[in-house]
């Protein structure tokens, strides 16, 4: 039988059918020049599987997985609608409170002026919402500064219909 | 959030992920990112790269779950996954070998050697590691999805996208050439 050399890797890596690794047993069995090649394989073999990774000390790579599919889009939504009433009227109360400071900061000019006063702006429901104006926490009532803070807001100028 | 059947099988998991069932997701991600870690880090050399990559395939998994055909390969379909990443990795390194490791810059977090025996060992790990840095990468991937992850031939062939026959070829080649290169170490190893 003729040497089975090209035979030897899948033999050890156990792919070959039943049939094909007897007759390599039987040839390796009368042949020491496979047999050598056979136990050098093996020993590489062995020694391969031998090798572990090199540990890894971080933890499931879950949250960040997460975050890049389902977590995009639930984390956008959960973070406002998943908390408590409570919680969101204090976030909506916390974001109004910030778009008046923005505004109080920001210069105003003329031509914003001009802007405010012409039309329905993106923020005159503020002005409008009885919720907010009607409130005294701002320091005064219906008429408490809001509308001077809002009017002397740098406001954009689009949707204003001038 | 519902909670799956730890037995649910893959093709299972990955129907329902394609529906948005993040709980099936989190399975699967929970229950294959050891072995895809274990496989880049052959792969790049580099256990910091391997980490970014398992991210990376696994939310190219998620992206892909709609277009998966559940025919009972998920595993070489994942690997493939995984191998296309850190080939494209190693060409945007401009690194077409696999860099050798070194614990002082790769912080594998490996112990300190000991006594004699361990550090025999460690050194013989090294010298392995360092012969199968210098295969080439296509060598290299078979060996590790065959040796390192139980892949069957045929596994390894879906996964990188050959034949049967081509990945005996590239798994001979990668073991004589492991071989000669231990050739000349003599009882080194």
């Amino acid at each position: 039988m003729k040497h089975v050399t090209n035979m030897i890797q899948s033999y050890i890596s156990g792919e070959l059918d039943s049939v094909r690794a007897g007759e390599v047993e039987d040839h390796l069995n009368e042949c020491s020049s496979c047999r050598k090649e056979a136990d050098t394989a093996r020993g590489m073999w062995e020694m391969l599987g031998a090798l572990d990774s090199p540990p890894s000390d971080s933890g499931s790579v879950w949250p960040a997985v997460q975050a890049r599919t389902f977590g995009r889009e639930s984390s956008e939504r959960e973070w406002f609608f998943g908390a408590g009433n409570l919680t969101r009227t204090g976030l909506a109360t916390a974001a109004v409170a910030a778009g008046l400071m923005l505004g109080v900061l920001l210069p105003s000019g003329p031509d914003q002026q001009e802007g405010v006063d012409s039309g329905m702006t993106d923020t005159s429901w503020l002005v409008e919402s009885s919720w907010l104006s009607e409130s005294s926490w701002l320091g005064g009532g219906g008429s408490n500064g809001l509308d001077d803070i809002l009017l002397g807001a740098d406001l954009p100028e689009e949707g204003n219909g001038s | 959030m519902s909670r799956m059947p730890r037995t649910m099988d893959d093709d299972a998991l990955m129907i329902r992920t394609a529906e948005g069932e993040e709980a099936a997701f989190r399975l699967l991600v929970q229950r294959w990112e050891r072995d895809v870690l274990s496989f880049l880090i052959h792969m790049t050399g580099s256990v910091e790269e391997a980490e970014d990559l398992v991210q990376d395939t696994f939310v190219q998994v998620f992206r892909k779950a709609g277009s998966y055909q559940a025919v009972g390969m998920f595993k070489s379909w994942l690997f493939r996954i995984a191998g296309n990443l850190a080939r494209s990795r190693l060409r945007r390194r401009k690194i077409l070998r696999w860099v050798s490791f070194d614990p002082g810059v790769h912080d594998t977090g490996g112990a300190e050697p000991g006594p004699d025996e361990d550090l025999e060992t460690s050194q013989r790990e090294e010298a392995v590691r360092a012969a199968l840095s210098r295969l080439p990468g296509r060598q290299r991937e078979a060996l590790a999805l065959h040796r390192f992850q139980g892949m069957r031939y045929k596994e390894v062939a879906e996964a990188m996208n050959t034949t049967v026959p081509g990945v005996e070829s590239l798994i001979q080649r990668a073991m004589a050439a492991l071989r000669e290169d231990f050739a000349g170490k003599g009882d080194q190893l």
